[in-house]
């Protein structure tokens, strides 16, 4: 079943755009792995398909917000276990950028227009966050319907709204993931840590090497998430955009097995 | 001078083996069979005398757009005035993708003005080159003309036939057909009503619209109401056609039809498979049920005293189990290079064919019986052979599951976005040591080894019930050489082409997969295809030893490696004879 569409932007970006609420389940091998680092090239896009492939701005606007009613409504960019149902259902192990909050609805899921932090001293950005606040649920480690670790503030995302001001329509996204042995399930997660921002960079040339480099040379102002001891050790990259005005666009992406 | 000495008083040990493998024979006891042939050969190929492992499968994004529905059909339009390209036509859509190497998937519309439907449908598609232009014919046929035609242009439409203004007759839709010198012939492969069940149709020269429909007709062994199943250009003015129950020559029609002949080559063998027969050379093989794989060549009667033997006598245990009902429309055939290709649904398979067998035209021998796949659900309901990155290469396609395959690509098959290994097995003709009546020792094996990342078992099989004996199990550790006291390979800081080394694959290396998407199709997109294992096409050699201490009255060496190549340069033992060591003898 088509989940996407792949575009060449600019004749020299092919670059895959998720449908309106499609998620990519990506599964990736790694084996034994104790230090493993996964990273996007991501930006968002207007929903219209196919006129809105390559509009990042402008009317009708991308910013929305809606009451969440189930892990549907909300934003997961990270990593999981192999299965169908959504992170924060059961059995499902997730670690990774969410504003999921396990068995809570009602809240809002927002996309905001943004400057590189959680202000609107610019609109070079978009922001997607929870309705309880800026700096609250933005990252998480999540074991079926637990929480099992959750971080506030400074480690917020943005996606390219102005690419002058920015410097580049896609941002780079990474997390890193070490365990003690390649056996344990006990779990660590870290992402660069900034001022309102675990954004890596900006740029207009996505691309392999680039990533590559980044993931080996991972940040090391980092925000970590545990050790946790989770149910099963998460062996897919995950992709999930919840939004109506706006699709996920995936330049490039990938992981590294440091050790 | 001899690798090994004998004192006074030892016997010495008499040595047999194989330095070279030439195919594969299942039918004879292994210990009749000739040097150099295999008695087992699964996913090997044997083209330059060494068993290696096939190599891997993979599913190219140029070819696998996001096909909304299962593929019904497809076929190879070489466009006189652009490019060859693939057309595959999917359930019940309103185009038909045009894909071919480096290019994004094309949709070429079908134009609803005139045609019954403006759809595929939800049967079967074949493509017919006709001259310059490509039909697409549908099973079951829509209305009585319903063929369309493309011109090649991009843009262009699939549109209704129209008869051309010198034109006679506009020719009736069938089922399939072949370009035939400065015609084409129609028929319909597999129909069992009159007229179609034993006709060819016969275009005018040089017009692909029109017929003669007096002349232009012809019935084929009418008598015995046989069904077509294929008709195949053969040379000097004649055509094969391939019954049931029977093989027929058609000759001198295309130039006055009054001098036509037939001619019945076989009354007894039929044909099987629509897609089934191939030309190799100025022979054609083909299926047929129960027999196997025949030459036409070796069945007509005219020209053949004896019985004639299926070429694929050697495999016949194979054929043995073919799953006939599902033969007609699954078993398909393809010619590259050296070699041909055909595949079967074996046991219960349906939905498709499920194994490759593999003849070397060269050697006349079979190299691989069969080549299969660790993902159970893996079908191939067509084969072609079409460009890929400037030479020709085998494709397959599994309709169901909707993806297109290059065969023979890589170390690994990637099945329905998965990796498998390749996992070959060989077993050596049975080793008699110059005496197949007698008992022996058997006392050592040597291997001679061209490997990548393996990981294989070695077993002496002797002649008796469940008398296997597991002798070694290879693996290479690629950060280890063989001089001895040489430091480990550092992967970081060591030069990895140094000599001596004893694996050189990039398994710990490859540590990171990045996807840029570059070699994606733009369009819609079902899947995202796995990142492949980078294979540097670099493999070790090495000769092992291992003790076997069977007894037999011969000895045959089975190698089943499951992951990465292990390629057998050679098979050699050495045993010791019974009458010296006092052993049982042969009763």
């Amino acid at each position: 079943m088509s989940f996407a569409k792949t575009i060449n932007k600019g004749g020299t970006d092919k670059t895959v755009i998720h449908d309106v609420r499609a998620f990519l389940n990506q599964p990736i091998e790694a084996p034994d792995w104790t230090d493993l680092r996964v990273g996007w090239f991501l930006s968002v896009c207007g929903s219209a398909d196919p006129a809105d492939d390559d509009r990042i701005s402008g009317a009708p606007t991308l910013a929305e917000s809606f009451t969440q009613a189930g892990p549907s409504d909300k934003w997961f960019i990270g990593i999981r276990n192999t299965g169908t149902n959504f992170p924060g259902e059961s059995g499902v192990v997730f670690l990774g950028y969410t504003n999921h909050v396990p068995n809570q609805i009602g809240d809002a899921t927002s996309l905001v227009s943004s400057d590189l932090g959680i202000g609107t001293t610019n609109s070079n950005y978009w922001r997607p966050k929870h309705g309880n606040g800026d700096i609250l649920h933005l990252a998480k480690i999540l074991d079926g319907e637990s929480e099992r670790w959750s971080n506030n503030d400074n480690i917020q995302t943005h996606f390219v709204q102005n690419i002058a001001g920015a410097g580049g329509y896609a941002v780079l996204h990474m997390l890193r993931f070490t365990r003690p042995s390649a056996t344990s399930n006990a779990i660590t997660m870290t992402m660069k840590q900034g001022v309102h921002t675990s954004d890596v960079l900006y740029t207009s040339t996505p691309s392999e090497p680039l990533i590559r480099s980044n993931l080996e040379a991972f940040p090391t102002t980092v925000q970590t998430f545990g050790p946790v001891t989770l149910s099963a050790v998460p062996d897919s990259i995950w992709l999930y955009w919840p939004f109506r005005n706006s699709r996920l666009r995936n330049h490039c992406c990938g992981f590294v097995k440091v050790g | 001078m001899p690798r090994y000495s004998y004192g006074r008083g030892d016997t010495p040990w008499v040595p047999d083996g194989d330095p070279f493998f030439r195919g594969v024979n299942m039918l004879l006891d292994r210990s009749m069979l000739q040097p150099g042939t295999l008695a087992r050969s699964e996913n090997k190929r044997l083209r330059d005398g060494v068993a290696a492992t096939r190599p891997g499968t993979t599913s190219p994004g140029d070819f696998n757009p996001a096909f909304e529905n299962t593929i019904i059909g497809s076929g190879i339009y070489s466009n006189p005035n652009g490019e060859e390209v693939m057309l595959v036509a999917t359930a019940g859509a309103n185009y038909v993708w045009a894909l071919q190497f480096g290019k994004d998937p094309v949709q070429i519309q079908i134009d609803p003005a005139g045609d019954p439907t403006g759809l595929t449908g939800n049967g079967i598609v074949n493509f017919v080159q006709a001259f310059d232009k490509v039909f697409l014919l549908r099973v079951p046929v829509v209305g009585p003309n319903a063929i369309l035609v493309w011109d090649g242009i991009a843009g262009n439409k699939f549109t209704e036939i129209a008869l051309s203004p010198i034109g006679l007759n506009l020719i009736p839709a069938t089922w399939d057909g072949r370009p035939f010198q400065n015609r084409i012939l129609l028929y319909s492969p597999y129909f069992t009503a009159l007229p179609g069940r034993d006709r060819v149709i016969m275009t005018d020269p040089l017009d692909y619209t029109s017929y003669d429909s007096i002349l232009g007709q012809f019935r084929i062994n009418a008598g015995e109401s046989d069904l077509i199943t294929s008709v195949v250009p053969y040379f000097r003015g004649a055509i094969l056609v391939f019954m049931l129950h029977s093989v027929h020559m058609l000759e001198n029609f295309t130039i006055d039809p009054f001098q036509a002949s037939q001619r019945l080559l076989n009354g007894q063998i039929g044909s099987v498979g629509y897609q089934m027969p191939l030309q190799v050379g100025a022979d054609v093989m083909f299926l047929s049920r129960p027999g196997g794989i025949y030459r036409v060549s070796e069945i007509a009667l005219d020209e053949i005293k004896t019985p004639p033997v299926p070429v694929s006598r050697p495999i016949q245990p194979i054929i043995d189990r073919i799953n006939w009902d599902w033969a007609n429309l699954a078993a398909c055939s393809a010619q590259v290079g050296d070699q041909s290709y055909f595949a079967f649904p074996l046991d219960a398979t349906s939905g498709g064919s499920n194994v490759i067998t593999v003849f070397n035209n060269i050697t006349n021998e079979w190299e691989s019986a069969p080549d299969s796949w660790g993902d159970l659900s893996f079908r191939i309901n067509r084969m072609h052979v079409t460009l890929y990155n400037g030479s020709p290469r085998l494709f397959a396609l599994d309709f169901a599951a909707k993806r297109i395959y290059l065969m023979y690509d890589g170390v690994q098959d990637e099945i329905n976005g998965d990796f498998w290994p390749v996992r070959d097995v060989m077993e050596t003709r049975g080793y008699v040591s110059n005496d197949p009546g007698s008992f022996k020792r058997f006392e050592r094996v040597l291997l001679g080894l061209r490997t990548y990342d393996p990981s294989a078992i070695v077993t002496a099989l002797s002649d008796g019930v469940n008398e296997e004996k597991v002798i070694a199990t290879i693996t290479k550790d690629r950060l280890r050489f063989y001089v001895h006291a040489h430091p480990p390979f550092d992967p970081i800081a060591g030069d990895p082409n140094e000599a001596k080394r004893k694996d050189y694959s990039l398994g710990g290396d490859q540590n990171f997969a990045i996807e840029d998407f570059e070699d994606l199709p733009v369009g819609r997109l079902d899947f995202i295809p796995g990142s492949p294992f980078v294979f540097n096409g670099v493999k070790q050699q090495s000769l092992e030893k291992f003790q076997i201490r069977q007894n037999g009255r011969w000895c045959s060496i089975r190698v089943e490696n499951n992951q990465g190549q292990c390629d057998v340069l050679g098979v050699g033992v050495d045993a010791l004879p019974s009458a010296q060591e006092g052993i049982k003898t042969l009763a």
